[in-house]
């Protein structure tokens, strides 16, 4: 004699059928093949996107960028780019959050003159940063990068160094900063 | 307040085509003649993804990450979230090749101040190159905050690099023209 399965449309009622779990497992799977599919046919896509030819950043025998200043006066960073290109390069500097030894994160307010750079092919022209050091951020060294924005490659280490307000100057050397456990994780804001 | 100085020098990368008025105009004309291949969806998709990632390094720096912050903890952010999961957006993007936006921007900028255009244009078509195994890469969900951030950054750029060029011949604010030999007064009905 044969046996017949009656199977039913409402999922609620069919969880107890000895096919819904098959038929779960059957349109999870089509589900996911189809979505895979879809992800390798984009990027084979991708593989056949048109090239944009792009710019890389190469430091010039420089190690770190460096700046000081006192809090509550602002420190001034100064950068000179040379275009190698053979057409004109939009150079617009960034920079990063700024970590002190004894794990301060700074995040500074910087003004670039000029905003960004166009530079014409062969042509050499200057950068400059101003960076205000807020009058209340604990004097060390803050460890960076300064980012030319959009650059496939290449990022130039920034360290600002704080001095406290004059008489309360407590100053850490460069790279030897010893931690403080009061200031230790927090993020402070600027005065 | 004490000076720090350093010098950088911009350059082709290794391996690539370099950027010069000829492979700019080829890249161009390959990106235009792309767009009959794929579908609008597509398009829009690969530009939204490439926002997204100018948005990701954008938010690495000090004012992306502050800018990302506010939008992350306000309305904005929880609204815009919702929005982009409800209308399926990350699936639309998923695994599209970002566009790469600024670059585009920037070299379409460089042909504009090229002193050669006119000659490579007579040139043409000038076979260009495709992305290949580079835009074969597993390429991250596209996040609507990374998107904000990304729109941000270009827009800025855009602005600025319009007025960049218009800079060397850009006449003063305020600038007036007067007619001139012309002694005979006003003439004419209303202001007789």
């Amino acid at each position: 004699m044969k046996e017949c399965h009656e199977i039913s449309n409402d999922p609620a009622e069919g969880r107890g059928q000895p096919f819904a779990e098959l038929f779960r497992l059957q349109t999870e799977f089509q589900s996911r093949l189809a979505d895979e599919t879809l992800r390798y046919l984009r990027r084979l896509q991708g593989a056949a996107a048109p090239a944009s030819p792009g710019t890389v950043m190469i430091p010039d025998g420089l190690t770190e960028l460096k700046g000081a200043g006192v809090a509550g006066s602002p420190a001034e960073l100064k950068l000179e780019v040379e275009n190698l290109q053979r057409v004109h390069s939009t150079a617009t500097p960034m920079l990063s959050p700024l970590v002190s030894a004894s794990g301060i994160t700074w995040f500074p307010e910087s003004e670039s003159t000029p905003v960004s750079l166009l530079l014409a092919p062969g042509a050499t022209a200057e950068l400059r940063l101003r960076v205000a050091i807020p009058l209340q951020l604990p004097a060390g060294a803050y460890r960076g990068c300064l980012m030319l924005h959009g650059f496939r490659d290449g990022a130039l280490p920034v360290v600002i160094e704080v001095r406290g307000p004059q008489g309360e100057e407590k100053k850490q050397p460069v790279g030897g900063a010893r931690p403080k456990p009061a200031a230790a994780g927090k993020t402070r804001k600027k005065a | 307040m004490s000076d720090g100085s350093g010098r950088v020098r911009l350059a082709d990368p290794a391996g690539g085509p370099g950027r010069s008025t000829a492979t700019l105009l080829a890249s161009l004309q390959s990106r235009l003649a792309a767009l009959h291949l794929c579908s609008g969806a597509d398009a829009i998709a690969s530009l939204t993804a490439g926002f997204a990632k100018l948005g990701r390094e954008v938010s690495q720096t000090a004012e992306g990450a502050r800018l990302r912050k506010a939008l992350e903890t306000s309305r904005v952010g929880a609204n815009g979230r919702s929005i982009w999961k409800k209308m399926r957006l990350t699936e639309w993007t998923c695994g599209i090749y970002p566009a790469p936006v600024l670059d585009q921007l920037r070299n379409d900028l460089a042909l504009l101040l090229a002193d050669d255009a006119e000659e490579m244009l007579a040139s043409l078509p000038i076979p260009g190159e495709m992305v290949g195994f580079e835009g074969m890469g597993e390429t991250p969900d596209v996040d609507f905050l990374d998107v904000a951030l990304g729109l941000w950054a270009f827009s800025r750029e855009l602005v600025r690099s319009v007025e960049a060029v218009a800079s060397a011949t850009l006449p003063p604010r305020g600038d007036f023209t007067a007619e001139t030999g012309n002694d005979n007064g006003v003439e004419g009905s209303i202001l007789r």
